[in-house]
C-alpha cells in the first residue's frame, strides 16, 4: 500500500473564545476523492484551511498534518508557499472574489506557473490555453485575455479549478465548490473534476454540506459534527446504511428528487454553539437514541463511527 | 373551483431585461405551487410582482378577487391582510431595533386587527403555532439562529391570518438539518389555516416535496407547468429534463444510473435569437428557423400538463 498523501491526526484548531476543530483525523491517498460533508460550523472548512494554513491569525493549531510525510505545521512561512498551489491547491466557493478582476483571467493563471518557477512566456501562454481547453472553455487563446467579470458563473469557477491544477498538484482541495452554482453547472463541474481526477491523478478533498454531491463525486465519505468526525466509511455503506444516528437524521431529512418523500423527519434543536461547553456526545441533546453516558462522556470514533449506543438504523 | 390567485401576461421590464416576461398561472384554493428556476430567471421578480411588492409593467395579478396592480391607498393595505411574503434572509426582512413581540404587533396595528389582550393572544398563540416559545417574545432577532428567525419571519406573516403566502426561497439560507422543521412547520401551518402557497426555490427536491402543482421558469418566461408527481416522472420540455438529470441524488446506485444518462456535453445554437425561445440557445431538441423565430406559447400537451416547446 502506498503512503497517504495527506495525513491528519489529532486535528485542534481553537480561537481565543472557542475550540472549532477537535481530534480530526484522516487520511487521503493518492488519487482518492474523499469527501467531507457537515453543517455550517462543523468545523469543515477550517480542517480544510488547516491544510494550506489558510487561517485567521488568531487561530492556534494543534496536532499534526503531514503531507507527503512532511510536517505541515512545522513549515517555514517559505516552505508554505512553496507548497501552496504547487504540491497542494485550493477551489473555494466564489469564484468572483477568487479572482482580482482588474487583471486578465489567463494572466493570473500564468501567474500561478510563474510563482513556481515557470518563466518562458511563450510556455506560459500555450500552457494557459491548453488548461483553459481542458477544463471544458472553448477558444481559450481568446478567452484568456477575458477579465473574470466577462466569464459566467460556471466559467469562472472552471477558470478557477484550471488555475488551481496549472502546477500539477498531488492533492486538490475544493470548499464548497458548486454551491453557489445552478444546477446545471454543478453537474458540469463535478464531471470536470472527475475527469480530471481520472487523467491527472490528482486526489481531492472535497467539503461540501451537499450529500448528494459527495454521493456523486467520492468513494470515501467523512461526516463532521461540532467539529469532530462522527463516521467516515465508503461513500456507499455510509449512504445506504448510515452507522452514527446524525448521518442517519440527515438522510431522513432531506427531500428526494428521485422519489415522493412522505413528512420529513427533522432534526430537533440546533448545533451547540462551539463557544458553550457541552459534556459528552456533542449530538446527544438533539439524538433520538440518547443515553445516560451519552450525557457524561464523549465517545471516541472507533471503526469509523463516534456513538455509544451505535443504534440498529 | 374559482382559482384564489390568477396571474395573466404579467410582465415586468427592468431597463432592457424582462424579468417576467408575459407568466400566466391560476392558484386554487389550498393549493401550493411550486415555482423553480435557476438563478436570474426571474421567479423572485415574479413572486413579488403577484402580491404587488413591485408594481407589473403590463399584465394582471388578481388576488382573492381583487386586481392587484389597481389597488390604491387603503384597498392595498387590506389586500395585505390575506397576502404575505416570507422571505429567504430573515435577518434582513426584521428590523434589529424590535422585540419578536414588536416585530408581532406591528401588522395587528397597522391593519388595525387588534389591540391590548387580545393582540397578546393572537402574538402568543402565532409565535407558539411556529414553534416558539411565549419566552421569545421580549427578545431581539439577533439572538435566534437562522432557523428561528425563519420561524419568526413565518409568524409575523401569519400573525393577520393570510389566506395565501408567497415563500421565496425559505429555507435555502438554513442549514440542511434546519430545513427540514421549517418545510414541516409550513405544511403544518398550511392544514391548521388553510392557507395557500406559491412556493420559489431553486432547490428541485424540496419543490418537489412541498408542490401539488411545479412551474418551472426560464429566463423569464414560464416553460412547463404539471403537477409534481406527473412533472418528475414525465418532464417534457427540454430544459425540465436538463434540469432533473443535472441534480446529483445520495444514493450510489441511483447516483451511477443518473450518470449513465448525462450526455456531459454542453449545447451552444448559434442561430438562437432573442425572439425565438428562451432556451434555444441550450436545447438539445432545438431545430432551426422554427425556434429562432417564434418563442412557443404555454399550451396543454395532456390537460392539466402544459408545456412552451414547439417539438415536446
Amino acid at each position: 500500500m502506498s503512503e497517504p498523501v495527506l495525513s491528519i491526526r489529532d486535528l485542534h484548531v481553537s480561537f481565543p473564545t472557542a475550540t472549532v476543530v477537535q481530534g480530526v483525523s484522516f487520511d487521503v491517498m493518492p488519487g482518492e476523492i474523499v469527501g467531507v460533508v457537515g453543517e455550517s460550523g462543523s468545523g469543515k472548512s477550517m480542517t480544510a484551511r488547516s491544510v494550506l494554513r489558510l487561517l485567521p491569525k488568531s487561530a492556534r493549531l494543534g496536532g499534526s498534518i503531514r503531507f507527503r510525510g512532511q510536517e505541515v505545521l512545522d513549515m517555514s512561512p517559505a516552505d508554505i508557499r512553496a507548497m501552496r498551489g504547487a504540491l497542494v491547491s485550493m477551489v473555494f466557493q466564489d469564484p468572483m472574489t477568487s479572482f482580482n478582476p482588474v487583471l486578465r483571467i489567463g494572466d493570473q493563471i500564468a501567474e500561478a506557473m510563474t510563482l513556481h518557477g515557470q518563466k518562458d512566456r511563450k510556455t506560459l501562454s500555450d500552457r494557459v490555453a491548453s488548461l483553459l481547453a481542458s477544463v471544458g472553455i472553448g477558444n481559450p487563446k481568446a478567452r484568456a485575455r477575458a477579465y473574470p467579470h466577462e466569464f459566467s458563473g460556471g466559467m469562472r469557477q472552471r477558470a478557477l479549478t484550471a488555475m488551481a491544477v496549472a502546477n500539477g498538484p498531488a492533492l486538490l482541495i475544493a470548499d464548497e465548490p458548486t454551491t453557489a452554482l445552478d444546477v446545471t453547472v454543478q453537474d458540469q463541474i463535478l464531471q470536470l473534476m472527475r475527469d480530471l481526477n481520472a487523467t491527472s491523478g490528482t486526489a481531492i478533498l472535497l467539503i461540501t454540506h451537499n450529500i448528494a454531491v459527495v454521493a456523486s463525486l467520492c468513494r470515501r465519505l467523512i461526516v463532521m459534527y461540532a467539529g469532530r468526525v462522527v463516521e467516515d466509511g465508503p461513500t456507499d455503506e455510509v449512504l445506504t446504511a448510515p452507522r452514527h444516528p446524525y448521518t442517519w437524521s440527515l438522510l431522513q431529512s432531506v427531500p428526494r428528487l428521485d422519489r415522493a418523500t412522505g413528512r420529513l423527519v427533522a432534526i430537533k434543536g440546533q448545533p451547540p454553539d462551539p463557544a458553550e461547553p457541552l459534556a459528552g456526545c456533542k449530538f446527544h441533546p438533539r439524538c433520538p437514541w440518547v443515553e445516560e453516558r451519552c450525557t457524561r462522556d464523549e465517545p471516541p470514533l472507533e471503526d469509523g463511527v463516534r456513538c455509544w449506543v451505535r443504534p440498529a438504523l | 373551483m374559482t382559482p384564489l390567485v390568477r396571474v395573466t401576461q404579467l410582465t415586468k421590464q427592468f431597463a432592457k431585461t424582462r424579468a417576467v416576461d408575459g407568466v400566466s398561472f391560476d392558484i386554487a384554493p389550498g393549493e401550493t405551487l411550486g415555482l423553480v428556476g435557476e438563478s436570474g430567471s426571474g421567479k423572485s421578480t415574479l413572486g413579488r410582482a403577484v402580491v404587488g411588492l413591485l408594481p407589473a409593467t403590463s399584465g394582471e395579478s388578481i388576488v382573492d378577487g381583487q386586481n392587484v396592480g389597481t389597488l390604491r391607498g387603503s384597498a392595498r393595505k387590506a389586500l395585505w391582510r390575506h397576502a404575505q411574503m416570507v422571505f429567504q434572509d430573515p435577518y434582513s426582512s426584521l428590523n434589529p431595533k424590535m422585540t419578536v413581540r414588536d416585530a408581532l404587533a406591528e401588522p395587528l396595528r397597522n391593519f388595525g386587527i387588534a389591540r391590548g389582550a387580545e393582540a397578546d393572544k393572537l402574538i402568543r398563540e402565532t409565535i407558539e403555532a411556529c414553534g416558539l416559545p411565549a419566552s421569545a417574545l421580549p427578545r431581539y432577532p439577533r439572538e435566534f439562529s437562522g432557523g428561528q428567525r425563519q420561524r419568526i419571519g413565518i409568524a409575523r406573516a401569519l400573525i393577520v391570518r393570510p389566506n395565501f403566502i408567497v415563500a421565496d426561497e425559505p429555507v435555502s439560507a438554513l442549514d440542511v438539518s434546519i430545513q427540514a422543521q421549517i418545510i414541516n412547520l409550513l405544511q403544518d401551518l398550511k392544514s391548521e389555516f388553510g392557507l395557500t402557497y406559491l412556493f420559489i426555490a431553486h432547490d428541485l427536491a424540496v419543490i418537489r416535496h412541498v408542490s401539488d402543482r411545479v412551474a418551472v421558469m426560464y429566463r423569464g418566461k414560464l416553460v412547463e407547468t404539471a403537477p409534481a408527481a406527473t412533472l418528475y416522472a414525465t418532464p417534457r420540455h427540454p430544459y425540465t429534463q436538463l434540469l432533473l438529470r443535472s441534480v446529483p441524488v445520495p444514493d450510489p446506485k441511483a447516483e451511477i444510473e443518473r450518470r449513465r444518462n448525462v450526455t456531459g456535453a454542453e449545447v451552444t445554437n448559434a442561430e438562437a435569437t432573442d425572439n425565438g425561445c428562451p432556451f434555444a440557445a441550450r436545447c438539445p431538441m432545438a431545430k432551426f428557423p422554427t425556434c429562432s423565430d417564434k418563442a412557443p406559447e404555454l399550451s396543454a400537451k395532456a390537460s392539466d400538463h402544459l408545456v412552451a416547446c414547439h417539438f415536446a
